[in-house]
């Protein structure tokens, strides 16, 4: 990443920022009334509608949508604008199982996503198998958040602060205030960073194009000077739009982190009005992060490849230095981007953490422990697991976008066990982890062969449509198969 | 403040409670309009006239997903039925 050069004052903002965040933390262990796991991890399920639509944005909204897809703008043109296509697309996927989840989670008390699996299936294969897979994701998911924070710390302080000690103090700050206050402090934490990528993003639209005048300007000089961002896009972009849709609809919608503000959602209406405000929010942050990426192309012709991923750094650096109210846009956006990348990071951590301590530990190796004894070694876990995480980071072996793009590919392929499973009774268990195995094993053979799209799909995607046919195709036959013997009987 | 968790779970027919799923035609509604953000209708290639600032597949493409915004908003306040036991409040 090429430096930013922001100077002290935004080091002094940022560092404001860091210690606010850990007085929350502070702040949200005074609040702690026990230390039960649904204390700890759903914040005694009671998160009203405010708090959960900020936290379900911020969590959602991460650093790949504010550094990497400015840069797919850059390389792909408007046709970049199908990325609110694909984060509304989560919404909508979540009309069709969360009323049915949340009623149940209340009802049961779920905690993790495996509580759900183990009372729908009842299956113990069933469940390690989903959760081996939520585990292998959301830790590819960390490690990219992870670099993402050493790439931009390093970035905005023009190498003086280098990647490895930007990694180590943001996930200091995180692990301290998630530590105190589990949940609770990661959601109000998110609170003040869904603000503040909120106005960040606010700071770049002013910055770049505020109104209709300033579009038409933009569009009419891609319109002569590079065509192909404007005009209607080719049938293989259209086929990618749709993979999109499909597969980062299904695939987001079943982020452990955000099943798990279903569960913490202190009843329906809460869950209904944070959805109501949740889909707009594709509409008012993804054209600004495509305009960047448009701006990016007028100012910075010809670069190719991972070059583009420079585009919101190189702009932020060109604004710095034009006026002070740019300077300061330029820090609110900065701080905004490690708002996106440590709100993202604090969620993943800590449903990592409730994975492996309540559905690994918990209902393997500790099963009389009591709630208390989890929380503990939850906690534990996450700073073993930050501190293994950091150090794959220290020496990255893949490219962020890389990881991200496998995360949702592999995710995708347990999304029939929590969609399909909540709507659909005659989903059995056998029929979803022959479908969720064959998914993944064909994922994993694509990537090893480097095969990531097929007619335009994405491998994964693909992968997913076998899966679900088999989960319904053995479903059904399983069925016929026993009624045709109940009435040989 | 706090308030204690008010988590209902007194519901004892899950299905007596309103859902979309239970609607076939609200997906229906669904593709159409996510397959009418999506361009594929037009010829690829084509330079279109600016609208509103855009060009015009991008504003149509807007408009679309603007339609998917407030038709998921009508669908969760019309189709969405509430927890006999819900209240407000929260951390």
């Amino acid at each position: 990443m090429n430096a930013i050069p922001l100077g002290v004052g935004a080091v002094v903002f940022i560092a404001v920022y860091l210690v606010v965040m850990l007085g929350v933390g502070v702040f949200a262990r005074t609040r702690r009334r026990s230390d039960s796991l649904t204390e700890f991890y759903l914040a005694g399920r009671n998160l009203g509608p405010f708090i959960l639509f900020f936290t379900l944005y911020a969590t959602q909204y991460s650093g790949n949508t504010v550094l990497g897809y400015p840069a797919e703008a850059y390389r792909l043109g408007y046709a970049w604008i199908m990325s609110i296509s694909f984060m509304m697309a989560v919404v909508v996927v979540y009309l069709l199982y969360a009323p049915r989840l949340q009623r149940l989670a209340c009802r049961h008390e779920f905690v993790t996503p495996g509580d759900w699996v183990d009372h729908r299936f009842g299956s113990p294969l069933l469940s390690l198998v989903t959760n081996l897979l939520l585990v292998v994701s959301l830790a590819n998911y960390l490690l990219a958040q992870l670099m993402a924070m050493g790439h931009v710390v390093a970035g905005l302080s023009g190498n003086v602060v280098p990647y490895w000690a930007g990694v180590i103090v943001l996930i200091l700050v995180i692990i301290i205030y998630e530590t105190l206050g589990g949940l609770r402090a990661v959601v109000w934490t998110d609170v003040l960073q869904g603000l503040m990528l909120f106005v960040g993003l606010l700071g770049l639209m002013s910055a770049i194009a505020p109104g209709p005048a300033h579009w038409h300007a933009l569009t009419e000089w891609l319109h002569e000077n590079a065509p192909a961002t404007t005009a209607v896009p080719s049938l293989g972009v259209s086929t990618r739009w749709l993979s999109s849709i499909v597969l980062i609809g299904f695939g987001a919608a079943v982020y452990p982190q955000a099943i798990q503000r279903i569960f913490a959602a202190q009843g329906s209406r809460a869950l209904k009005k944070s959805l109501q405000l949740m889909v707009f929010m594709p509409i008012v942050t993804m054209p600004i992060v495509v305009l960047v990426g448009l701006t990016g192309l007028r100012r910075f012709r010809d670069l190719g490849g991972v070059e583009a991923d420079q585009v919101l750094p190189m702009l932020l650096r060109d604004w710095a230095q034009d006026s002070v109210w740019t300077y300061v846009m330029a820090v609110l956006v900065v701080t905004g981007i490690l708002a996106a990348i440590m709100s993202t990071a604090d969620s993943v951590l800590l449903s990592l953490s409730s994975i492996l301590s309540k559905d690994f530990l918990g209902k393997r190796f500790l099963r009389d422990a009591p709630g208390e004894r989890l929380t503990a070694i939850g906690q534990r876990i996450s700073w073993v697991l930050i501190a293994v995480l950091a150090a794959i980071a220290f020496a990255p072996r893949m490219t962020l976008w890389g990881l991200i793009e496998l995360k949702m590919e592999i995710l995708v392929q347990v999304s029939p066990v929590f969609v399909l499973g909540a709507i659909w009774s005659r989903l059995t268990a056998r029929a979803a982890l022959i479908g969720i195995s064959v998914g993944a094993l064909l994922t994993s053979a694509s990537v090893l062969m480097g095969i990531r799209s097929l007619w335009g799909f994405h491998s994964g995607l693909l992968a997913w449509a076998v899966n679900i046919a088999l989960c319904v195709f053995l479903s059904t036959f399983n069925n016929l198969y026993r009624l045709s013997g109940e009435e040989t009987r | 403040m706090f308030i204690v968790a008010q988590c209902e779970a007194a519901i004892n027919d899950l299905s007596a409670v309103d859902e979309p799923r239970f609607h076939p035609w609200i997906w229906v509604v669904y593709v159409v309009l996510f397959a009418a953000a999506i361009p594929w209708y037009l010829p690829p290639g084509a330079q279109a006239t600016t609208w509103l600032g855009f060009p015009l597949w991008v504003t149509i493409s807007l408009g679309a997903t603007f339609t998917i915004a407030f038709f998921t908003v009508f669908v969760i306040r019309r189709y969405w039925g509430d927890d006999q036991h819900d209240k407000e409040g929260g951390s």
